[in-house]
This record gives C-alpha cells, sequence and structure tokens, in this order.
C-alpha cells in the first residue's frame, strides 16, 4: 500500500467509528483523538479495525506512536513492509 | 406505559407490533414507544390475545395509562376483557382511568370485518379501524366510504413521533433530572487516593498477549472494583423507593457513555460482580442503534463513572 492509500484507509475507519468526522480536516500533525473526538474507546476501536482489514495487531506499547495521522501512516507503512 | 427510567413521565407511542386478536405471550415486544432516551421495545408479561388497543400511534400518555387491554387465555376466558397497563410496574398504579371500551368495537378476540381497499385508506390515512364505530357493509363490515366518513369527522391523529433518537429532548431529560437530583439529594464526596501501579501493570502483561479485540481497557478494571466492593457494601447497591432503601441482591452498574454529538446514556451492566464482559465488544461500542432493546435501560442498581476516560 501507498502512503496515500494508507491514510485513505486511516480516516475510512475513523469514520465508521466518528460518522460525523469530516476527513478533509485532518493534517498529518494534528492528534487523531483531538481532531475527531475520539474518546480511549474510539480509540482502541480503530486498532481493532485496522487488525481486521490489515491484519497488523498494533501492540498497545506502540498506540502512542499512531496518534497522529502523520504517525499512524508511518507506523502502519513500516509494519506492512516488514 | 411503563416507565422505561427513572425520570420518565410520559411516553409517545410510535409502533403498534401487534394489533387486535392477536394472540401475545408473556415476553412479547408488543409496542415501540418513544421516550426522552429515545424509542425502545415494550414488551408485555402476560398471556392472552390483545383485544382492544387503546392508545393510538402518534398520542403522548402518562406513565400508567393502559395501553391496550387483553382477554385471559382461551378456556378462562373472561367475560370482559381485563384492563392491564402493559409491562407496567407494579407500584406505580394507572395515572388515567382505561376508558369504558367502546360499545362498537370489536368483542375480544374477534377481528374487525374491513374491505381490502378500507383498511388500505385507513393506513394511508394513519386512522385506527377500531376508531370508526360503525360499518354499513356486509355484516356491518366497515367499507371504502365509512373510512372516509370517519376520516372527514374524526379528528385525525397527530402524525408519528418523530423516531429514534432526539438528543435535544435528552438534554432536556438529563438536565431535568440532574437539576432535581442536585435539589432533592443531599450530596457528599468522598475522595480517596489509589495506587494502581499493580493494576495497571497486569493490564499491560494481560494486553500484551492478546489481540486487540480482546484487549481491555483500565475502565473495566474500575468497574469491577466497584462490583466486587458492592458485595461488601451493599447499602451501597440499590435504590430508593417509596420512601426507603431497598437494596439489590443483584449488581447491575449503570456505566455512564457520552454519546457522539452531545447526550448520554447510562446502559447497566448486568451483574458486574460476576461477568465484566470484554470492554470493546458490541455491547460497550458507543451505540449508534437508537431504537434500544428494553434491557438496554434497565436501571442500574449503582452507577459508576471513569472521568477519565472522557476525550481530553
Amino acid at each position: 500500500m501507498t502512503d496515500t492509500e494508507i491514510r485513505a484507509l486511516i480516516l475510512e475507519l475513523i469514520r465508521d467509528i466518528a460518522p460525523e468526522a469530516d476527513p478533509a480536516v485532518a493534517r498529518d500533525q494534528d492528534d487523531l483523538r483531538e481532531v475527531f473526538d475520539l474518546d480511549s474507546m474510539d480509540f482502541a476501536n480503530l486498532i481493532v479495525a485496522i487488525h481486521d482489514r490489515i491484519k497488523i495487531a498494533i501492540p498497545e506499547v506502540d498506540y502512542n506512536k499512531l496518534f497522529t495521522l502523520g504517525g499512524a501512516t508511518a507506523y502502519l507503512r513500516d509494519a506492512l513492509s516488514q | 406505559m411503563p416507565a422505561l427510567g427513572a425520570d420518565m413521565e410520559a411516553g409517545t407511542l410510535v409502533e403498534w407490533l401487534v394489533k387486535p386478536g392477536d394472540r401475545v405471550k408473556s415476553g412479547d415486544v408488543i409496542v415501540v414507544v418513544e421516550t426522552q432516551k429515545g424509542a425502545i421495545e415494550v414488551e408485555i408479561f402476560q398471556d392472552g390475545v390483545l383485544s382492544n388497543i387503546l392508545v393510538p400511534v402518534g398520542e403522548r400518555v402518562p406513565v400508567g395509562t393502559v395501553l391496550a387491554q387483553i382477554a385471559g387465555a382461551p378456556g378462562a376466558a373472561p367475560p370482559r376483557a381485563e384492563a392491564v397497563a402493559v409491562a407496567a410496574k407494579p407500584a406505580a398504579p394507572p395515572l388515567v382511568e382505561a376508558p369504558p371500551p367502546r360499545p362498537a368495537v370489536a368483542p375480544p378476540g374477534q377481528r374487525i370485518k374491513v374491505t381490502p381497499a378500507a383498511r388500505r385508506r385507513a393506513a394511508a390515512l394513519n386512522l385506527g379501524l377500531a376508531t370508526i364505530l360503525k360499518g354499513t357493509g356486509v355484516e356491518g363490515s366497515i367499507r371504502l366510504a365509512d373510512v372516509e366518513a370517519a376520516a372527514s369527522g374524526a379528528k385525525l391523529p397527530p402524525p408519528p413521533a418523530k423516531r429514534g433518537l432526539d438528543l435535544s429532548e435528552m438534554r432536556k431529560a438529563i438536565a431535568a433530572a440532574m437539576s432535581r437530583s442536585k435539589r432533592e439529594i443531599p450530596h457528599y464526596y468522598l475522595t480517596e487516593t489509589v495506587d494502581l501501579q499493580a493494576a495497571w501493570s497486569w493490564i499491560e502483561r494481560f494486553n500484551a498477549e492478546k489481540p486487540p479485540i480482546e484487549r481491555i481497557l483500565p475502565a473495566v478494571l474500575f468497574l469491577k472494583a466497584a462490583a466486587l466492593a458492592l458485595r461488601e457494601q451493599p447499602q451501597l447497591n440499590g435504590a430508593y423507593e417509596n420512601g426507603a432503601f431497598a437494596p439489590s441482591s443483584d449488581i447491575h452498574i449503570g456505566w455512564a457513555v457520552s454519546l457522539r454529538s452531545g447526550g448520554l446514556i447510562a446502559p447497566a451492566i448486568l451483574d458486574a460482580d460476576k461477568n465484566i464482559a470484554r470492554p470493546i465488544d458490541g455491547g460497550h461500542a458507543r451505540p449508534r442503534r437508537t431504537r434500544q432493546a428494553r434491557e438496554f435501560t434497565k436501571l442500574g442498581t449503582h452507577v459508576a463513572h471513569d472521568h477519565r476516560h472522557e476525550r481530553r
């Protein structure tokens, strides 16, 4: 997957959790939890959705690397290439 | 009209799922009621044959109102249909007397005779067939002309209530309940600092070996801890009813969940001391369904909330 595809996938999965979210507002450096009003349950659901979709089980200790859109994109790119 | 929440005073009929003549048994969902907390399915706790619907769709009635009448089981059929407040709590006496059955309404168990065209027209007009007093067709059956006559003469029922969750109504209900709580109940506040290092370490170890779907959030530990504490402090588990504390033998923890776009619900986690469930399954995800099973609105015997769990 390209970075663009990964980014689009993350935003798609967030829309499933936060239907009112507007993906256009997200910048790479923003904290997803703030921009999309995600609480800890929502974020856990996002991790589950990523696992379901692309079979990457993100360890809990790595959650903080996915708090931003840019960070999440980079993390999943690296994980997919391994 | 059952009380589907401690603060519920009235409800609006949204949909009847049964019609006169239908056999019902305890546990059947027979009607959908709109409350400030959304549309809720209401069960009946009695067996029999629905003989008469007393509250039409669209009407808002106070808690305790008789919604329908059912006749007893066959063989034991009483001469008169027995009025029952569907699923109403025994403690809540009907606020409104059941109106006497209208004389021209079909007797219990007997179908109203109606032509297909009349039935369609009545449905289109949102007109209950029971409200048409007199049919002029064969054997008193209701014809299209009877429906038209009834429609022009009768006051049409209000349009069906808005379905689903009305968040502004919910905010009003919450505000009313919170104001009352603050006004009428003496408040006191206790704080205690607990070292959670051991709990945190346990969760880290537990989650490290689990796929994402099976991981638990720290809030689950608070819930479990609260449930176990309630076993030791039963005087905090129950409700005040009719001026006295009624302890509960079960521990159902109402868990405050903030809804996306505002609003709040507190679904009860049943028997929380025995079966704390995984946190990331459907039952705990933020609900988006607007039609809730009645179980979902069951009152907790204790309420817990994790402020840390809220968005920052």
